[in-house]
């Protein structure tokens, strides 16, 4: 007899030894196309590290694939149908060509998700090593960082990556650890603390720049305790991001011509919103004129006169109010499906659609993410119309200053929403500016329509969340919203939902 | 003598009747059409003593009707009002003879001065 596999939670066991030590890459994923468990193999084709695979959708971990395999992807899930020996070839900087296997897969009768299996066929002789595992020389820069201080001692060329200028760095400044990217944060900190008596570390992971680009770190550092007890961390940080740029690039343009047109679309709006309000508004103005003057003309005309006059100011702001009620409902009627968004992304494009076009070398945009808020249930395009229009009034409103920062970021509202804000370093809001700052028409710019916080408003009353604004203590303002967590926060976190 | 008038022709009821409240609260008198035809059709067109027209009409722009009047031999001191002007509208509404081009909402007392100037303004002699 050889073994005894009657076990069941022997079997599982055995199952998933095998899974991870097979030399295919395999992979399942849910119903919604998040990565829900994969093994050490199919790191090459998911396009990033194990450890962000999961979670994150099989669109987003590779777009330069997706057109190719979406079809497959749709195929098993929506007609339970599997796809054998495709071949999915990567044509970028690097070429790679693999072949997959998409399938169905059942759970109590009912289908769970897709599975994925893939076999590189360049051969297991040259077995890649890193995310896209081609063999490339990226200098490796050199640092060491104080602990107690937080300092890198030989930075420049660290502070250079991270797109900091030496002038700004402080010496007690935590910028270099708030630079590692928030999902990456747990991770590096398990790396650290496994315990297996080395104190090195070897990882990878990602950077955000001062200016919220998100560069790929291959980063390897180890711990030394100095006599007077004192932990040094030396290492090196490697820029990797090129393995990536393509599709990084790739990703970028769909999205920016996306947003394109979403601006466009919002223009038109605008214009012919501008067009029908004119019209009651030009009528109100003509009306309390008239009636100013019949007022200051004695008694020439009569009280009944002059009473119907305003009434009809007044009837022509309610003409305006209506036209502006049904923009509102079109924006709301609009496509307003709601879905489990990871905001990390969400707010990344609407930054680098926000600094389209912005030529502005003083301007810094950052980002500060909360990588327990990542995921919520919100219409991706309208939250980033929400956003874009937020950023671009943060750098209007910071032309004249000598700082110009727009700080971005994400923290936790209590056990259902998460907060976004935007917090930018101009001149503030005055008073009179602050009370009207959700109103139609209300605007300080001179040529603006005023509507773009109204519309604002809408979408965020419309997910349930709130929107307003305060002073930035440190000079400026800041426009806060909160969104509502999405259920499958638990996903991200690596549970399956079950 | 014939009385001295404003004719002012908009297609929106509104800003058709609160331009010529106002003009009136300001000592004026005004005859108003709610389209081109109407007001062509009617004596006003000979005797007017200033113009007020709105570009945009379905029938007849504002334009259109300065275009028709010149055809007529007939030439008033005119003011267009506009939601949007471009400068497509600006060249044609010169060479139509417009004396202002005045953008929707007028700000507060632009159309009043602009009527005035108007008014003062010498009529060229009536070819008929």
């Amino acid at each position: 007899m050889a073994l005894n596999f009657g076990n069941i939670s022997h079997a599982g066991a055995l199952l998933s030894r095998v899974i991870s030590a097979a030399p295919v890459g395999l992979a399942f994923a849910d119903l919604q196309l998040h990565y829900v468990m994969a093994n050490d193999a199919f790191a090459p084709f998911g396009g990033a590290p194990l450890n962000h695979l999961i979670g994150r959708t099989v669109q987003e971990n590779a777009p330069l694939l997706w057109p190719q395999i979406q079809p497959l992807v749709r195929r098993a899930i929506d007609l339970g149908e599997a796809t054998y020996d495709f071949d999915v070839i990567l044509d970028g900087a690097v070429s790679r060509k693999w072949r997959a296997s998409f399938f169905p897969v059942q759970l109590d009768g009912r289908l769970a998700g897709v599975g994925i299996s893939v076999a590189d066929l360049q051969g297991a002789g040259d077995k890649p090593d890193g995310v896209g595992g081609q063999s490339e020389q990226v200098e490796e820069i050199q640092y060491s960082l104080d602990i107690d201080r937080r300092n890198p001692a030989s930075p420049d060329r660290v502070l250079d990556l991270l797109g900091i200028h030496r002038a700004e760095f402080a010496a007690d400044d935590d910028t270099f650890l708030n630079a590692i990217f928030p999902d990456d944060g747990p991770a590096m900190n398990a790396e650290l603390s496994d315990g297996d008596g080395d104190n090195a570390v070897a990882i990878e992971h990602r950077l955000v720049s001062a200016d919220g680009a998100v560069r790929w770190i291959h980063e390897r550092a180890e711990f030394l305790v100095g006599e007077s007890g004192r932990q040094t961390l030396i290492g090196t940080v490697q820029h990797i991001t090129e393995r990536n740029e393509t599709e990084t690039r790739l990703h970028q343009m769909q999205s920016e011509l996306l947003h394109v047109s979403r601006l466009s679309a919002m223009g038109q709006v605008s214009s012919t919103l501008a067009h029908e309000v004119n019209q009651p508004l030009t009528a109100v103005g003509n009306y309390i004129r008239a009636g100013l003057l019949m007022l200051d003309s004695g008694d020439q005309y009569s009280r009944m006169k002059i009473r119907g006059v305003f009434e009809k100011a007044a009837q022509q702001a309610a003409r305006a109010s209506d036209i502006v009620r049904n923009l509102r409902a079109f924006v709301r009627k609009g496509d307003t499906a709601s879905q489990p968004e990871n905001l990390t992304i969400v707010v990344q494009e609407a930054m680098a659609l926000a600094r389209l076009g912005i030529k502005d070398r003083g301007l810094k945009v950052r980002l500060r993410l909360d990588g327990n808020s990542s995921w919520a249930s919100v219409n991706r395009i309208q939250i980033q119309q929400v956003l874009v229009n937020l950023i671009r009034n943060a750098i209007e409103a910071m032309s004249e200053s000598p700082r110009r920062e727009v700080l971005v970021s994400t923290a936790s509202a209590g056990r259902d929403f998460i907060e976004v804000s935007v917090a930018d370093s101009g001149p503030g809001l005055t008073e009179p500016v602050a009370q009207g700052l959700f109103k139609p028409f209300v605007t300080t710019k001179r040529d603006g329509m005023g509507v773009g916080l109204a519309i604002c408003h809408s979408i965020i009353e419309a997910h349930g969340g709130k929107i307003w604004a305060e002073p930035n203590h440190a000079g400026g303002t800041i426009f806060r919203f909160t969104v509502p967590r999405s259920d499958s926060e638990s996903i991200s976190q690596g549970s399956t939902g079950q | 003598m014939p009385a001295e008038f404003i004719v002012v022709v908009d297609d929106d009821a509104a800003v058709r009747d609160s331009l010529g409240m106002l003009l009136e609260a300001h000592g004026l008198r005004v005859r108003d059409f709610g389209s081109g035809v109407e007001f062509l059709e009617s004596d006003a067109h000979c005797t007017a003593a200033c113009l007020v027209l709105d570009y945009h009409m379905p029938e007849m722009t504002g334009i259109e009707i300065l275009e028709e009047l010149q055809r007529l031999g007939l030439s008033y001191p005119s003011i267009l009002i506009t939601g949007l002007s471009d400068p497509m509208i600006t060249r044609r509404a010169l060479s139509a003879g417009v004396m202002a081009i005045l953008e929707k909402p007028l700000p507060d007392d632009v159309l009043i001065d602009a009527v005035r100037i108007a008014l003062n303004t010498v009529r060229p002699p009536l070819l008929s």
